[in-house]
């Protein structure tokens, strides 16, 4: 029996079984039956560049989605690089979807701009709307989550992780009707400013099945242990402010709510934690498998006695206050340790105000077998420590070092970091991810060309000496999706020489490098699958050609220019003119 | 028109930049490996003129970085370039009490490593950020708003709209003549107008920027405490 010769329902049911986008489009390429088929029956798609398509042609292909992941603008934007008002507008998606996807379930978005016209638009269209993830957005207020909250029957999960949410007083939470019992996943940590505590209480009461409840800093610690005896199942716990005034009563009937939380995996919060109080969570650290203490300025050996009882731990998020002498004894309790992210707590000071090198690092790669995704800020690392950490851990899949001086050279030979972070490219087979930061020449990107095939996105600053560099990485690195480059002296021949590589790629993001504007328009003319676009505050590139671009954003996209662009934002397209605003 | 070839060959894909008007046609194999050995041959020299001399002019603000030859130094003066160290904002802001080991008191507010604060402009469509501790001075705070802002107070980008926008006191008229006020937000939630009093203060009591159309500023409170820096006499009431 041929392949073919399968009825539809059968094929679709096969097809059920398979989730990811990749395979799900290589299946769509079978044959033409099978493309209708499988666009029929897809039911959830991502969009890695809001840009890239149009909502009309995505719904057009695929009409019968549940759930649309969408990302808006590039990551750069996280550090005040993209100037607002650039865009990653969701409503025209929100207004096509209202009439195209009436039952769509889910919505996960990311550093894009949201209205509250857009979330009452959900509210009202969206009947069967169960999942909000609002990932890094911003442009909303408490007034548009209180339509989310009044009108969406079935919501099962609202995520507001590291938005920006107006916060006009309102009191959103107790719009949540009485009926409402369905919500598993609530994540509020980002809002500034205080919710109702009753509201809260009555709402976590009335929903049995919620497993997640992120609190916002608002929320007093004496009142965490109510909350928590009213929710004993839940899974994922971020705590509000965890100070109050050292008292014996609290404490024990803190340290009692938290022995009564046998399910408890995740902890974060701990803003403005007092050490004393740190004890009342020892109960549930030997089951705890995820750590965000990014918050939490305590110091080192206070950091050491918690993570010393968290032998199951295998993502921790912390500050450099751990320092190297932490992260040896988490090397030595935490042999499950798959992420580790260790943020800077003074970054903008001078010299170092924390004990944290480059050994700390190397401790946990030689002490944790698992270890494969690293976020690490320092301000010395050697080729020697990178060599070693290489070899440690081959499997390593995201390495994003920062060391915070811009050039930093190897501390102990002088040297740049070259070497160091080319046995990585070359030990990491499966890396997918790359951050590179210290001294660094030419040759780190004649080694990442060279090595590394399945590197996906790589972020670079300060780094390189000529367009060579560039070059390396445009021509050699197969996997690769995302590029995004900040004062680098990459100019204009490795670009053009390159141009067919940026159709491959999702985008590639300029700023303060040595690109001409005349290049980029030869770019935006010859490469129609692309939009080239230049971002001036200070006026139209081309007033001053023989300056480089400020900053430049190009991507690949089937809609060709988009229509939001705002005055500060040229498209330089197929039609030389160029857009004024 | 040269049409791209389907097959990504490097050769078909190879844009080159020629003159406006020259358009770049094939000439056989010899001038496109010529284009190619052109890019290894940087290889020999450390950097192409081209290049250095590029990266010399538009980085003339910020501190000289040291090429991978000489010996490494720290650069002289400290300045804070946007954007790096990749911290996001909100970690930055909210790390905001930092513990001094001296263990001093510090309000929720003080002691921000960045300040960022929203800035709007009557009539235009959207809002900008700033981080306020970029700036030293009012003035450098003004140079900015007023590069952000050009875009939407020059009209029509005629030649002389070019002219006006590309001379910076035309821009600092702008901010500082009747046309346009800065205001801004204190921690109390009164209105103020900027620049009454010292910088520090501003930028510890600053929540967020407003600039007004000048006729609407009349009535705005005045500092207070007694500033040195009075830009503009407002009378209130």
């Amino acid at each position: 029996m041929s392949y073919s010769s399968l009825p539809e329902d059968v094929l679709e049911h096969v097809f059920s079984f398979v989730q990811s986008d990749k395979d799900r489009n290589v299946i769509s390429l079978v044959c033409k039956s099978w493309y209708e088929i499988e666009r029929w029956c897809r039911r959830r798609i991502f969009v890695g560049n809001c840009y890239a398509v149009s909502p009309r042609m995505a719904i057009r292909r695929f009409p019968e989605v549940r759930s649309v992941e969408l990302k808006g603008k590039p990551h750069f934007a996280d550090f005040n690089l993209v100037p607002e008002g650039w865009g990653g507008y969701v409503y025209p998606w929100i207004r096509a979807m209202a009439g195209g996807y009436p039952w769509l379930e889910e919505l996960k978005l990311k550093r894009m701009v949201v209205t509250d016209e857009s979330l009452e638009l959900i509210a009202k269209s969206l009947k069967n709307f169960k999942v909000l993830v609002l990932s890094s957005c911003e442009g909303f207020s408490t007034h548009g989550l209180a339509a989310i909250a009044a009108d969406c029957k079935n919501l099962k999960e609202l995520d507001l992780w590291e938005s920006d949410v107006e916060d006009p007083s309102g009191n959103w939470l107790s719009k949540f009707p009485d009926t409402c019992t369905s919500l598993v996943s609530l994540n509020i940590a980002c809002l500034g400013s205080e919710v109702s505590f009753s509201a809260l209480e009555r709402l976590v009461v009335r929903c049995p099945n919620l497993r997640t409840l992120r609190l916002n800093r608002a929320v007093p610690l004496e009142k965490l242990a109510h909350l928590l005896r009213q929710a004993p199942q839940l899974v994922e716990l971020g705590t509000g402010t965890y100070s109050a005034d050292l008292r014996p009563d609290i404490f024990s009937n803190l340290a009692g709510a938290f022995s009564g939380c046998k399910e408890l995996k995740s902890l974060s919060g701990f803003w403005d934690v007092v050490p004393a109080y740190l004890p009342a969570v020892y109960s549930v650290c030997s089951g705890l498998t995820t750590l965000n203490l990014s918050y939490a300025t305590i110091q080192s050996p206070d950091l050491i006695k918690l993570v010393s009882q968290c032998p199951k731990l295998q993502c921790l998020w912390v500050l450099d206050y751990i320092e190297d002498s932490g992260l040896e004894a988490l090397a030595a309790t935490c042999k499950d340790l798959r992420e580790l992210r260790v943020f800077p707590s003074e970054p903008f000071g001078d010299e170092p105000n924390v004990s944290l090198t480059e050994q700390g690092l190397v401790l946990v790669s030689e002490g944790c077998p698992k270890l494969e995704s690293v976020l690490y800020f320092c301000r010395r690392m050697s080729n020697d420590a990178l060599v070693t950490i290489a070899k440690n851990r081959p499997s390593m899949i995201r390495f994003r070092l920062c060391i915070i001086d811009p050039q930093t050279p190897d501390y102990l030979t002088l040297e740049p970091l070259d070497v160091g972070f080319g046995a990585i490219v070359q030990h990491c087979k499966d890396l997918r991810r790359l951050s590179l930061s210290g001294l660094l020449t030419d040759r780190v990107f004649e080694y990442i060309g060279t090595y590394a095939k399945k590197l996906e996105m790589l972020s670079v600053a300060f780094a390189g000496e000529s367009d060579l560099g560039l070059h390396h990485v445009l021509s050699g690195c197969d996997s690769l999706r995302k590029l995004e480059i900040m004062d680098c002296p990459f100019g204009d021949k490795a670009l053009l020489a390159n141009a067919a590589k940026l159709e491959t790629m999702r985008s590639l993001w300029m700023s303060s490098c040595s690109v001409s504007f005349e290049a980029c328009k030869l770019l935006g003319q010859k490469m129609p699958r692309l939009n080239v676009e230049v971002i001036d505050e200070s006026g139209p590139p081309d007033s001053r050609p023989e300056l480089p671009v400020k900053k430049l954003y190009i991507y690949r996209t089937v809609t060709g220019r988009r229509i939001d662009m705002p005055g500060f934002v040229w498209n330089v397209g197929e039609d030389s003119a160029l857009r004024l605003s | 028109m040269e049409a791209l070839g389907l097959n990504m060959g490097f050769e078909e894909t190879e844009l080159r930049l020629g003159l406006p008007g020259n358009r770049v046609r094939s000439e056989g194999e010899g001038s496109r490996k010529r284009g190619f050995s052109e890019t290894v041959d940087l290889k020999l020299n450390l950097s192409s003129k081209d290049t250095s001399e590029k990266v010399k002019s538009f980085q003339k603000e910020k501190h000289p970085l040291p090429r991978a030859t000489d010996p490494p130094a720290k650069p002289p003066a400290k300045t804070q370039v946007v954007g790096w160290p990749p911290v996001r904002s909100f970690r930055k802001n909210m790390l905001g009490v930092v513990q001094k080991s001296s263990g001093e008191e510090s309000d929720m507010a003080g002691g921000n490593n960045a300040a960022f604060v929203k800035v709007s402009m009557d009539g235009a469509p959207y809002l900008r950020k700033v981080d306020l501790r970029m700036y030293n001075t009012y003035k450098d705070l003004y140079d900015a708003l007023g590069k952000m802002f050009s875009s939407f107070t020059i009209g029509n980008c005629g030649s002389q709209g070019m002219k006006d926008f590309m001379n910076e006191s035309k821009l600092m008229d702008l901010l500082n003549g009747s046309d346009y006020v800065p205001t801004y937000e204190d921690k109390d939630g009164d209105w103020m107008l900027v620049g009454d009093v010292p910088w520090g203060m501003f930028v510890e009591s600053c929540k967020r920027l407003r600039i007004v159309k000048g006729t609407e500023a009349i009535g705005l409170g005045n500092s207070k405490g007694h500033g040195e820096m009075q830009e503009q006499k407002v009378s209130s009431e």
